[in-house]
């Protein structure tokens, strides 16, 4: 079989099955939370390049917070409120070494990557004996949600009921987050301030408190991101897990101008392609090799990148050519 | 009227261990505008910098309405109904006219940020003091003088009382900043106090009701403006008289030493920025260009110094096509260039006073011995230029960055006035310097040029474009709209005009600015 009849077996039968549609929509969440998180922080003019280690950490707090308290009934709960509480207190971390010691941002991400590849691996090896994975820990999972009516109707009601707690809350926070940046006074602030931090503070903003807020909050998406990963997808925590979802999710971020609404549908595009990839791995297919169609998401996120900067660039200029033309007519109107 | 503000032997130090206010004593009155005058590096705004709660005074008093006042940051000074207008715009380029003016202070409705309500605001405040401004504009899309009205609204839309302006005209054109000073007067008329920082005399004597002279740190003293000339003024800035009208024989042109051929530029949008231009400049002359900003000159300028390529016509400098020579090779053909943003493109921030001056020169013979960089004479010539172009600083190891605005132009204008040069292209050469050194400047531009350099003078400063250049070429639309060979018989009013594009002079008349 030739590689070209394969793609196509392999996109067909996907295509016509409902198992496809919600891969995407389980995948696109994780990548989505770290998004939306990289989005806030770089709203404020901050980079969060520490969100895989972040997400790192918090997955792995959420397993062993909810396996010790049984790993049933409450327990995922509270796992995941504890991955939040990671996630906040990383974002509060990169925001004093970066802002407070002026260290920066982007070497702080890479430390905090570091760090956190090192300390989840030390941390499961003290506490379970295993260097690769929980999975001698009971954590369990978060339910899934079913929902009334949309449940009943046939083939829709499949993909979109039934999903993750998680995964509905990701894409509510898409609108939650375009609420918050562009509608209220903390948006607002956390706007200005990215953009021209000398312009809030002549106004009496502190621009580091903004700051510290927005990587906070940036910290708590990583946590839920995290659990997502530990406590949804699977349940439990390995070495691998986050898989560069925290990378991804900064890249989306970047292609998305940080504007939620775009962002989400940067990472339904991953989603399609890491659903893709899921997919023909369980089908079991051997003209292409399984590592090329592992690498598919992210060569997807190298040609996304590519093709956003040059989108960016024609607006720019489009932008400068309308302004031209304007200058133009306001120079008329004086001279009249 | 009694003092409505009072600052009492105030002195800043800064870390570095500068001085930069010793025991200053500035008041103002309710209702007047109140001019702060003095050499670059006096003080000025640092003054104004502890006014407004940015640095904190390590002496003396602030005292406001009879009360005395600890202003620990902006907020604390926004309350007590002090308002600052800074040396550089603060706005959010990408946000609207409206959410600018009210940050800081945004109006809510619930959780929201109330965009209706924040336009009403800054439209109340505009109708309340005569500004015309769109309140739903993004910053982005304005032109400079609606910028800095802008940032007046700011100022105001909090109820300060006291309005601090530092340099505000330093980017206007004329006719905004007459514009500017109506306005201004109906705020004093409405009771507010202006401290107006300002290098240029003439609007000084013009606007204000007394000046506040601070030289070196510390305050000269204060002056009813009906009671002093500029040159007063000027004299009490500087300690000795400044004389305000340069000296110039009639020029002696002589052969050319920039030709511009049918030059035609387009911008990266693929806009024609400069339209089929054709002029020369020749030895012993200096030729100004006037117009305002935006009509083809920074394209112009950009391609003459070789920081941009153009494809259509052609631009020679002794000879020599400019678009096929590097900058090193066109410095060694005896261009020099004193941009017009000198942060940007003048100087190395990070770098000494001393590394500054010679970076351009460090390959000269008489700067090395050997292999290695002769320190010594290094250092003899820098410390000279230092000296000749009143450089206020410790010595030339001082860093550029540290220094006051129109101190770093100095040290950009030492730098460039010292090189070998055939052609020199002064692009803003006295913005915001302050009058005695600009006197010199444009005194060494004359003497440059009765030594039989071609001198290039482009300057948002209609009266130093008008008294320096010998002839003069108006700029607009990316075309040369009028050539006047002998700028004696121009008078101001006329040149709004041509600039403005309300007049326009017939080809031949501007073919005229082509000598062959
Ligand atoms: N942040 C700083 N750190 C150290 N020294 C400084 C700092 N800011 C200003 N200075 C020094 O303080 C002195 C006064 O500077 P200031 O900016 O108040 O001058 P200015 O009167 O506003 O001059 P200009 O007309 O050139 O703007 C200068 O000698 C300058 O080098
Ligand atoms: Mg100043």
């Amino acid at each position: 079989m030739s590689v070209f009849t394969e793609i196509w077996s392999i996109l067909s039968t996907a295509f016509s099955t409902t198992e496809f549609y919600t891969m995407i929509i389980e995948s696109t969440a994780p990548i989505l939370l770290a998004a939306l998180g990289c989005a806030i922080a770089a709203k404020a003019n901050a980079t969060n390049m520490g969100m895989e280690g972040i997400m790192m950490m918090s997955a792995l707090v959420a397993v062993l917070v909810s396996s010790a308290l049984g790993g049933a009934g409450v327990g995922p709960w509270v796992g995941l409120i504890a991955a939040v509480v990671v996630g906040c207190i990383l974002g509060f971390l990169v925001s004093v070494f970066a802002f407070r010691l002026k260290i920066d941002i982007i070497l702080v991400g890479i430390a905090m990557n570091l760090i956190c590849t090192g300390a989840s691996v030390f941390l499961m090896y003290s506490i379970t004996g295993d260097r690769t994975t929980t999975t001698s820990l009971i954590s369990g999972k978060l339910p899934s949600l079913s929902i009334p009516l949309i449940k009943d109707i046939p083939v829709i009601g499949t993909v979109l009921s039934g999903r993750f707690v998680l995964t509905y809350l990701a894409f509510i926070l898409v609108a939650v987050l375009s609420f918050l940046l562009f509608k209220t006074k903390l948006g607002l602030r956390i706007r200005a301030v990215g953009e021209n931090e000398n312009a809030a503070e002549s106004v009496g903003i502190s621009s580091l408190k903004i700051k510290t807020i927005a990587l906070i909050i940036s910290g708590a998406f990583g946590g839920l991101g995290g659990a997502f990963m530990s406590q949804c997808y699977l349940a439990y925590f390995s070495s691998g897990l986050i898989a560069g979802r925290g990378f991804i999710g900064l890249a989306a971020c970047t292609m998305g101008s940080a504007n939620p609404g775009i962002i989400c549908l940067c990472c339904l595009a991953f989603g399609i392609f890491y659903a893709i990839s899921m997919f023909s791995q369980s089908m079991k297919l051997f003209a292409i090799s399984s590592y090329a169609l592992l690498a598919l998401p992210y060569a997807i996120v190298l040609i996304g990148v590519v093709i956003y900067s040059i989108y960016t660039r024609n607006k720019e200029l489009e932008r400068l050519r309308g302004l031209d033309s304007e200058e133009k007519t306001e120079q008329n109107k004086a001279v009249e | 009227m009694e003092d409505y503000l009072v600052m009492q032997d105030v002195t800043k130090i800064y870390n570095n261990g500068i001085i930069a206010n010793d025991k200053v004593n500035f008041s103002a009155k309710k209702g007047e505008i109140h001019a702060i005058c003095g050499e670059n590096g006096a003080g000025k705004t640092t003054l104004m910098k502890m006014l407004f709660g940015i640095e904190q005074p390590d002496e003396g008093k602030i005292i406001i309405k009879g009360e005395e006042m600890r202003l620990n940051s902006p907020t604390d000074a926004i309350k007590a109904g002090i308002g600052m207008v800074h040396q550089h715009f603060m706005q959010v380029p990408t946000l609207t006219v409206a959410e600018n003016v009210t940050l800081g202070i945004e109006p809510t409705k619930g959780l929201k940020f109330d965009h209706n309500k924040a336009v009403e605001m800054t439209r109340e405040c505009c109708e309340k003091y005569g500004f015309d401004i769109n309140p739903e504009a993004h910053i982005q899309d304005l032109s400079v003088g609606v910028k800095q009205k802008v940032e007046i609204v700011k100022a105001l839309v909090k109820g300060c009382e006291i309005l601090i302006l530092d340099e505000p005209t330093a980017v206007l054109t004329p006719q905004e900043t007459k514009e500017l000073f109506i306005q201004l007067k109906n705020l004093k008329d409405s009771g507010c106090t202006i401290i107006f920082i300002s290098h240029k005399l003439n609007e000084v004597k013009e606007l204000c009701d007394r000046v506040t002279v601070i030289k070196k740190g510390k305050t000269i003293g204060v002056w009813n403006i009906k009671d002093v000339t500029e040159a007063d003024i000027s004299r009490y800035m500087v300690g000795v008289d400044v004389d305000l009208n340069i000296p110039k024989k009639p020029a002696e042109p002589k052969e050319n030493v920039l030709v511009v051929k049918d030059l035609t530029v387009y911008n990266e949008a693929g806009k024609k920025k400069v339209d089929d231009v054709s002029f020369s400049v020749r030895k012993g002359e200096i030729v100004g260009i006037a117009g305002v900003e935006g009509n083809g000159q920074r394209e112009l300028i950009d391609v003459i110094t070789g920081l941009a390529k153009y494809n259509y016509g052609s631009v020679t400098l002794m000879g020599k096509e400019v678009k096929d020579l590097n900058i090193h090779e066109l410095r060694k053909a005896g261009l020099v260039h004193i941009p017009e943003d000198r942060n940007l493109y003048g100087c190395a921030r990070s770098m000494s006073i001393k590394d500054n001056m010679v970076a351009d020169k460090i390959a000269n013979p008489e700067y090395n011995k050997g292999l290695f960089i002769n320190e010594s004479a290094i250092k003899a010539d820098t410390d000279k230029w230092i000296e000749e172009y009143r450089v206020l600083c410790d010595n030339g190891e001082q860093l550029c960055g540290m220094l006051s605005g129109g101190n770093v132009q100095k040290v950009v204008v030492a730098r460039e006035f010292t090189s070998y040069s055939e052609l020199v292209v002064s692009d803003q050469p006295t913005r915001g310097i302050d009058v005695g050194a600009a006197e010199f400047v444009r005194q060494r531009m004359v003497e440059m040029r009765d030594a039989g350099k071609a001198i290039l003078l482009i300057s948002a400063d209609l009266a130093e474009i008008m008294s320096l250049s010998d002839s003069l070429i108006v700029m607009h639309g990316g075309k040369i709209n009028a050539y006047f060979p002998n700028v004696k018989e121009l008078t101001e009013e006329d040149l709004g005009f041509y600039m403005l594009g309300v007049k326009h002079m017939s080809d031949e008349e501007i073919g005229a600015a082509l000598h062959e």
